[in-house]
Formats: C-alpha cells, structure tokens, sequence
C-alpha cells in the first residue's frame, strides 16, 4: 500500500492536445505522464514538498518524519530520542556525564560514600591486626617493617613487608602511600616530622618506633610496642 | 632449595629518599621495598650494607612461605576426603 494517498490530476486531455501538436513518441509521452505525476503528489504550487509524501524507503508520510524538528532542525524534545544511552553523548564544560557516573559509582542512596574505599586513605579509620609492625635490632639503622593486615571498616588490606633506613638510630614515622588501597608491595618511607603523615590523600601511618644503638626495639602495631608508638587511625592504643 | 633475590624496581619518592625492590626467585609476592636516604644512597659502603641484609630476609621470608605451604599441603593430605555430619 502506497505511503502517499494523493491522486495525481487526470491530463489526458492535455496529454493528447501535445501528442498532436508535437508528435510526440509513446516513450516523450510517458515522460511527460511521469513528469506531472510526480508533480501532483510531491510538489505544491510554490515548491515546497506535500505533507503526505515520503522518503524513499519510509514507510510514514514525510509529516510524520518530521513532526519533532523544529524550524531550526533540531530536535523540539529529548522525549523524541529512542536511544537514550549517554554514552552517545559528548560530555559539556564541567564534566557533568563523567562526573555523575563517578557520582552512582562512589555515593550510596542516601548520598553518602558507599563505603571508605571510596574515601582517601588519610581519613579513613584503621588499625593493624599485629600488636606490633615495626623492629630494629639496635645493630644497624634499618627498622624493618613485617609483611601485616590493616582493618579497614570495608574490610581488610594485606600488605608486604619492607624497610627503612634513617642512617643513624633515632626516632621515625614510618608510612607509605597507598591511594586505592591495593595493597601488596609498597615503597615504605620515613620522617621525623610528626605533620608529613598527613601531608598526602592516599598516606596510611605505619606507626612510630626510636631506635638506640645497642638495643632492640619493636613499635607501630596496635601497641606501640617497646620503643614505639602504634600505626592506624582513630583507635585505642591496644 | 636455592633462593635467588634481585632488585628489580627503583623508585625515587617525593620525598628525596630512595626505595629499592627486592624480589626473590622472580616472585612478585615476595617483593620487599627497602627505602633509603640519599646520603645513604650515594654512599657504596653504605648502601650495600644497608641493602644486604634485606636480600637476605627476603630469601628467608620466601622460604618460610614455601614451607607453610608445603605444611599445609601435607595436612590436608592427611585429613579425610568427606565428613558425615549428624545434625
């Protein structure tokens, strides 16, 4: 059934008067029956293009293709989208798309952060699962940070073990920075400045030890052990 | 069994000191970062004592690691396959 319902205007009259007058060969003739027909169901007087006419191939009347753009060609509605995956879409000046999936990715339904691991590590409560983390045999500088467990409030985190060495004994704040909370083998650092352990985001505090020639010590941990101070955040000191 | 460390990472940090990554038998689950002070660094005496030592207590710690799991292993090889519970 033909999409457009308009009837061409009956010419025969005129067709025969110029078959006549002109001579014209069947084949002139039915270019000529062609040539008005298309006229009478696709053109107006003034040229522009009939409601009920249609795309080749489309099977609605170009009225309908048409009905949701506006004089501008635009689109009058993002109602009228089939397709309404973002993923299609370009995101604008302040990353509103990119932003908003960070947005469902980190926030619960009550607008808060699904859980800590989506906090940075500098402000997140956590404490070590071993009394204590941290040794020096008062023999060399190093302290040696054992391979352990921090409690996090989603859960835990293992990590290996390490060492520093401040070059001569003394006391230390050892931490490491670890922003995503991957875990594993982290390059552990040292300092004697009390502000540097919470001078980064991703920064997590090992604990604290003083070490003296010719004395072993052990610290960090929940306890602090002999010569220390613990590791963790917002904790009681076990 | 023969254990084998090298140092296969460096990593100068943000805070001027060095750290070194010790692995052993070409296992990453035995890495064991070793950080140090520049002046420490740029000392040869100082660094390869500094260093030493963690070569090897990586060695041991990965020797350890093999023999807790051959321990269990050999446990488990001792425990019976099913178990009826009376419930």
């Amino acid at each position: 059934m033909a999409v457009n319902t308009l009837k061409p205007v009956p010419r025969d009259a005129l067709l025969n008067i110029l078959q006549a007058k002109l001579g014209l060969t069947r084949d002139q003739m039915q270019a000529f029956r062609e040539l008005f027909h298309k006229n009478d169901v696709i053109l107006n007087v003034d040229g522009s293009i009939k409601p009920q006419t249609n795309v080749s191939g489309r099977t609605e009347q170009i009225q309908t293709t048409l009905q949701n753009v506006d004089s501008a060609g635009k689109l009058n509605s993002l109602a009228n989208v089939n397709n309404t995956n973002t993923d299609f879409l370009t995101d604008g000046t302040g990353s509103p798309l990119t932003g908003g999936k960070r947005g469902f990715n980190a926030l619960d339904s009550n607008n808060r952060l699904a859980n800590s691991f989506r906090a940075n590590p500098v402000n997140v409560s956590n404490a070590p699962t071993s009394s204590t983390t941290l040794s020096n045999d008062g023999i060399s500088t190093s302290t040696t940070i054992s391979a352990y467990t921090n409690q996090y409030p989603p859960g835990t985190v293992g990590y290996n073990s390490g060492s520093v060495d401040l070059g001569s004994f003394g006391s230390q704040y050892i931490y490491f920075d670890d922003p995503t909370f991957a875990g594993g083998a982290v390059a552990y650092a040292f300092t004697t400045s009390p502000q540097v352990q919470t001078a980064a985001e991703g920064r997590t505090v090992v604990g604290q030890i003083t070490t003296v020639s010719g004395s072993a010590k052990t610290g960090g941990g929940t306890s602090g052990g002999t010569g220390g101070k613990p590791g963790g955040r917002g904790f009681i000191q076990g | 069994m023969a254990h084998t460390t090298e140092i296969v990472a460096t990593q100068k940090m943000n805070n001027g000191q060095i750290a070194v990554c010790i692995r052993c038998c070409n296992n990453p689950s035995t890495d064991h970062w070793h950080t140090m002070p520049h002046d420490v660094v740029a000392d040869p005496e100082k660094r390869k004592a500094s260093v030493s030592q963690y070569h090897d207590l990586t060695a041991v710690q990965h020797a350890n690691m093999d023999k807790a799991a051959a321990d269990l292993m050999l446990d488990l090889g001792t425990d019976a396959l099913s178990k009826t519970h009376d419930i």
